[in-house]
Protein backbone atom coordinates (compact mmCIF):
# COMPACT_ATOMS: atom_id res chain seq x y z
CA UNK A 1 0.00 0.00 0.00
CA UNK A 2 2.60 2.70 1.39
CA UNK A 3 5.02 1.36 -2.35
CA UNK A 4 1.87 2.05 -4.33
CA UNK A 5 0.64 5.41 -2.87
CA UNK A 6 4.39 6.42 -3.13
CA UNK A 7 4.08 5.78 -6.92
CA UNK A 8 1.31 7.64 -7.15
CA UNK A 9 2.69 10.86 -5.49
CA UNK A 10 5.61 10.18 -8.04
CA UNK A 11 3.64 10.15 -10.79
CA UNK A 12 1.52 13.57 -9.55
CA UNK A 13 4.46 15.14 -9.29
CA UNK A 14 6.44 14.09 -12.51
CA UNK A 15 2.97 14.88 -14.86
CA UNK A 16 2.89 18.74 -12.67
CA UNK A 17 6.61 18.86 -13.18
CA UNK A 18 6.09 18.51 -17.26
CA UNK A 19 3.40 20.68 -17.27
CA UNK A 20 5.03 23.67 -15.81
CA UNK A 21 7.80 23.04 -18.20
CA UNK A 22 5.73 22.96 -21.07
CA UNK A 23 4.04 26.46 -19.86
CA UNK A 24 7.50 27.63 -19.34
CA UNK A 25 8.26 26.31 -23.18
CA UNK A 26 5.68 27.96 -24.49
CA UNK A 27 6.01 31.49 -22.70
CA UNK A 28 9.65 31.27 -23.73
CA UNK A 29 8.54 30.83 -27.45
CA UNK A 30 5.82 33.74 -27.01
CA UNK A 31 9.36 35.74 -25.60
CA UNK A 32 11.55 34.68 -28.85
CA UNK A 33 8.50 35.41 -31.42
CA UNK A 34 8.32 38.88 -29.88
CA UNK A 35 12.03 39.08 -29.78
CA UNK A 36 11.93 38.42 -33.36
CA UNK A 37 9.17 40.66 -34.35
CA UNK A 38 11.37 43.71 -33.00
CA UNK A 39 14.30 42.75 -34.66
CA UNK A 40 12.34 42.74 -38.11
CA UNK A 41 10.27 45.85 -37.14
CA UNK A 42 12.94 48.53 -35.54
CA UNK A 43 14.00 49.65 -38.54
CA UNK A 44 10.78 50.66 -39.70
CA UNK A 45 9.87 52.05 -36.35
CA UNK A 46 13.14 53.90 -36.71
CA UNK A 47 12.05 55.94 -39.38
CA UNK A 48 9.66 57.35 -37.55
CA UNK A 49 6.47 55.12 -39.21
CA UNK A 50 5.34 53.50 -35.68
CA UNK A 51 1.95 52.90 -37.06
CA UNK A 52 2.96 50.71 -40.30
CA UNK A 53 5.86 49.39 -37.76
CA UNK A 54 3.10 48.17 -35.55
CA UNK A 55 1.03 46.46 -37.84
CA UNK A 56 4.13 44.85 -39.40
CA UNK A 57 4.80 43.91 -35.90
CA UNK A 58 1.53 42.33 -34.53
CA UNK A 59 1.33 40.25 -38.42
CA UNK A 60 4.67 38.76 -38.24
CA UNK A 61 4.47 37.86 -34.27
CA UNK A 62 0.94 36.05 -34.69
CA UNK A 63 2.74 34.35 -37.58
CA UNK A 64 5.67 33.31 -35.69
CA UNK A 65 3.38 32.57 -32.49
CA UNK A 66 0.90 30.36 -34.93
CA UNK A 67 3.78 28.73 -36.35
CA UNK A 68 6.53 27.57 -33.89
CA UNK A 69 4.60 28.07 -30.35
CA UNK B 1 54.06 76.60 0.08
CA UNK B 2 55.26 73.54 -2.25
CA UNK B 3 53.31 71.36 0.21
CA UNK B 4 50.31 73.92 -0.13
CA UNK B 5 50.14 73.55 -3.76
CA UNK B 6 50.38 69.76 -4.22
CA UNK B 7 48.15 69.83 -1.50
CA UNK B 8 45.34 71.56 -3.37
CA UNK B 9 46.16 69.72 -7.12
CA UNK B 10 45.75 66.34 -5.43
CA UNK B 11 42.50 67.75 -3.91
CA UNK B 12 41.08 69.08 -7.03
CA UNK B 13 41.87 65.73 -8.92
CA UNK B 14 39.87 63.71 -6.20
CA UNK B 15 36.94 66.15 -6.20
CA UNK B 16 37.03 65.84 -9.89
CA UNK B 17 37.56 62.01 -9.73
CA UNK B 18 34.55 61.70 -7.36
CA UNK B 19 31.91 64.48 -8.96
CA UNK B 20 32.83 61.96 -12.27
CA UNK B 21 32.02 58.89 -10.26
CA UNK B 22 29.10 60.44 -8.94
CA UNK B 23 27.58 61.43 -12.42
CA UNK B 24 28.62 58.08 -13.83
CA UNK B 25 26.73 55.97 -10.97
CA UNK B 26 23.35 58.16 -11.47
CA UNK B 27 23.79 57.65 -15.12
CA UNK B 28 24.06 53.99 -14.37
CA UNK B 29 21.37 54.35 -12.47
CA UNK B 30 18.85 56.11 -14.63
CA UNK B 31 19.98 53.76 -17.60
CA UNK B 32 18.90 50.96 -15.33
CA UNK B 33 15.49 52.68 -14.35
CA UNK B 34 14.70 52.51 -18.54
CA UNK B 35 16.00 49.05 -18.98
CA UNK B 36 13.41 48.12 -16.23
CA UNK B 37 10.63 49.88 -17.68
CA UNK B 38 11.62 48.57 -21.08
CA UNK B 39 11.32 44.85 -19.90
CA UNK B 40 7.89 45.43 -18.14
CA UNK B 41 6.34 47.24 -21.27
CA UNK B 42 6.92 44.52 -23.08
CA UNK B 43 5.22 41.85 -20.92
CA UNK B 44 2.64 44.20 -21.07
CA UNK B 45 2.50 44.37 -24.63
CA UNK B 46 2.74 40.73 -25.18
CA UNK B 47 0.23 40.23 -22.24
CA UNK B 48 -2.36 42.17 -24.75
CA UNK B 49 -1.17 40.88 -28.10
CA UNK B 50 -1.83 37.17 -26.35
CA UNK B 51 -5.54 38.21 -25.49
CA UNK B 52 -6.54 38.75 -29.10
CA UNK B 53 -7.45 36.33 -31.57
CA UNK B 54 -4.53 34.96 -33.85
CA UNK B 55 -5.70 35.15 -37.55
CA UNK B 56 -3.33 33.43 -38.64
CA UNK B 57 -4.39 29.98 -36.42
CA UNK B 58 -7.81 30.92 -37.53
CA UNK B 59 -7.01 30.78 -41.21
CA UNK B 60 -5.33 27.54 -40.74
CA UNK B 61 -7.85 26.05 -38.94
CA UNK B 62 -10.62 26.72 -41.62
CA UNK B 63 -8.65 25.55 -44.15
CA UNK B 64 -8.17 22.01 -42.65
CA UNK B 65 -11.73 21.87 -42.16
CA UNK B 66 -12.58 22.81 -45.66
CA UNK B 67 -10.14 20.02 -46.85
CA UNK B 68 -11.44 17.65 -44.20
CA UNK B 69 -11.93 15.43 -47.38
CA UNK B 70 -8.88 15.90 -49.19
CA UNK B 71 -6.77 14.76 -46.70
CA UNK B 72 -3.61 12.87 -47.04
CA UNK B 73 -1.35 10.78 -44.92
CA UNK B 74 0.96 14.20 -45.38
CA UNK B 75 -1.90 16.63 -45.13
CA UNK B 76 -0.62 17.98 -41.42
CA UNK B 77 2.96 18.01 -42.55
CA UNK B 78 2.31 19.78 -45.87
CA UNK B 79 0.30 22.34 -43.60
CA UNK B 80 3.32 22.70 -40.95
CA UNK B 81 5.54 23.05 -43.63
CA UNK B 82 3.78 25.94 -45.60
CA UNK B 83 3.47 27.78 -42.25
CA UNK B 84 6.95 27.77 -41.94
CA UNK B 85 7.61 28.72 -45.36
CA UNK B 86 4.87 31.73 -45.10
CA UNK B 87 6.65 33.13 -42.19
CA UNK B 88 10.03 32.76 -43.24
CA UNK B 89 8.92 34.42 -46.64
CA UNK B 90 7.32 37.02 -44.96
CA UNK B 91 10.37 37.89 -42.71
CA UNK B 92 12.76 38.02 -45.44
CA UNK B 93 10.19 40.58 -47.42
CA UNK B 94 10.06 42.24 -43.73
CA UNK B 95 13.56 42.80 -44.02
CA UNK B 96 13.51 44.89 -47.60
CA UNK B 97 10.71 47.13 -46.53
CA UNK B 98 12.88 47.93 -43.18
CA UNK B 99 15.67 48.31 -45.60
CA UNK B 100 13.62 50.54 -47.89
CA UNK B 101 14.12 48.12 -50.72
CA UNK B 102 10.27 46.80 -50.92
CA UNK B 103 7.56 49.59 -50.33
CA UNK B 104 4.61 48.71 -48.25
CA UNK B 105 2.25 48.11 -51.05
CA UNK B 106 4.44 45.67 -52.41
CA UNK B 107 4.90 43.70 -49.81
CA UNK B 108 1.23 43.93 -48.74
CA UNK B 109 0.22 43.12 -52.53
CA UNK B 110 2.07 39.12 -51.53
CA UNK B 111 3.31 38.76 -48.08
CA UNK B 112 4.82 35.45 -48.54
CA UNK B 113 5.35 35.77 -52.02
CA UNK B 114 2.61 32.67 -52.50
CA UNK B 115 1.47 34.14 -55.61
CA UNK B 116 4.88 33.43 -57.48
CA UNK B 117 5.30 30.45 -59.15
CA UNK B 118 8.55 29.09 -57.60
CA UNK B 119 6.67 29.63 -54.08
CA UNK B 120 7.50 26.13 -52.72
CA UNK B 121 3.97 25.83 -51.25
CA UNK B 122 2.53 22.39 -50.91
CA UNK B 123 -1.06 23.57 -50.07
CA UNK B 124 -3.05 27.08 -50.92
CA UNK B 125 -3.01 27.98 -46.92
CA UNK B 126 0.30 30.40 -48.07
CA UNK B 127 -2.19 32.03 -50.64
CA UNK B 128 -4.68 32.23 -47.81
CA UNK B 129 -2.70 34.16 -45.92
CA UNK B 130 -1.50 36.35 -48.05
CA UNK B 131 -5.22 37.44 -49.23
CA UNK B 132 -5.76 37.82 -45.47
CA UNK B 133 -2.86 40.85 -45.27
CA UNK B 134 -3.79 42.18 -48.33
CA UNK B 135 -7.18 42.76 -48.03
CA UNK B 136 -6.94 43.81 -44.13
CA UNK B 137 -4.09 46.43 -45.71
CA UNK B 138 -6.13 48.02 -48.53
CA UNK B 139 -9.45 47.66 -46.06
CA UNK B 140 -7.32 50.03 -43.53
CA UNK B 141 -5.68 51.82 -46.32
CA UNK B 142 -9.46 53.14 -47.92
CA UNK B 143 -11.12 53.92 -44.63
CA UNK B 144 -7.85 55.93 -43.50
CA UNK B 145 -8.11 54.42 -40.07
CA UNK B 146 -5.73 55.35 -37.12
CA UNK B 147 -4.24 52.37 -35.06
CA UNK B 148 -5.46 53.05 -31.95
CA UNK B 149 -5.38 50.26 -29.23
CA UNK B 150 -3.50 49.66 -25.97
CA UNK B 151 -1.25 47.12 -27.36
CA UNK B 152 0.12 50.10 -29.79
CA UNK B 153 0.43 52.60 -27.01
CA UNK B 154 3.21 50.46 -25.44
CA UNK B 155 4.67 49.38 -28.73
CA UNK B 156 5.22 53.62 -29.32
CA UNK B 157 6.59 53.35 -25.79
CA UNK B 158 8.76 50.63 -25.84
CA UNK B 159 10.42 52.69 -29.22
CA UNK B 160 10.56 55.31 -27.26
CA UNK B 161 12.89 54.20 -24.42
CA UNK B 162 14.86 51.80 -26.51
CA UNK B 163 15.83 55.29 -28.09
CA UNK B 164 16.38 56.83 -24.66
CA UNK B 165 18.56 53.65 -23.86
CA UNK B 166 20.64 54.21 -26.93
CA UNK B 167 21.34 57.82 -26.51
CA UNK B 168 22.49 56.67 -22.97
CA UNK B 169 24.79 54.30 -24.87
CA UNK B 170 26.05 56.64 -27.15
CA UNK B 171 26.83 59.30 -24.35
Amino acid sequence: MRTSKKSIIIVFIMLFGVSVAQQFENGACDLGCMEEAFELTDPIAEGGDYEQAYEHFEAIYNHCTATYC
Amino acid sequence: MKNKHKFIMYFFAIALSLISCISEQENSTEKENLANELIEAKKELKSELDKKENPITTIMESYKKSNILAKNTNFEENLQFDLENSYLRMSENLKLVGSGKLSNDDFYNDVNGAFQSESGFKTDLGKKISIYYKEKYLQKKAEKGETNSYAYEKFKKIQELKKEIKNYEDE
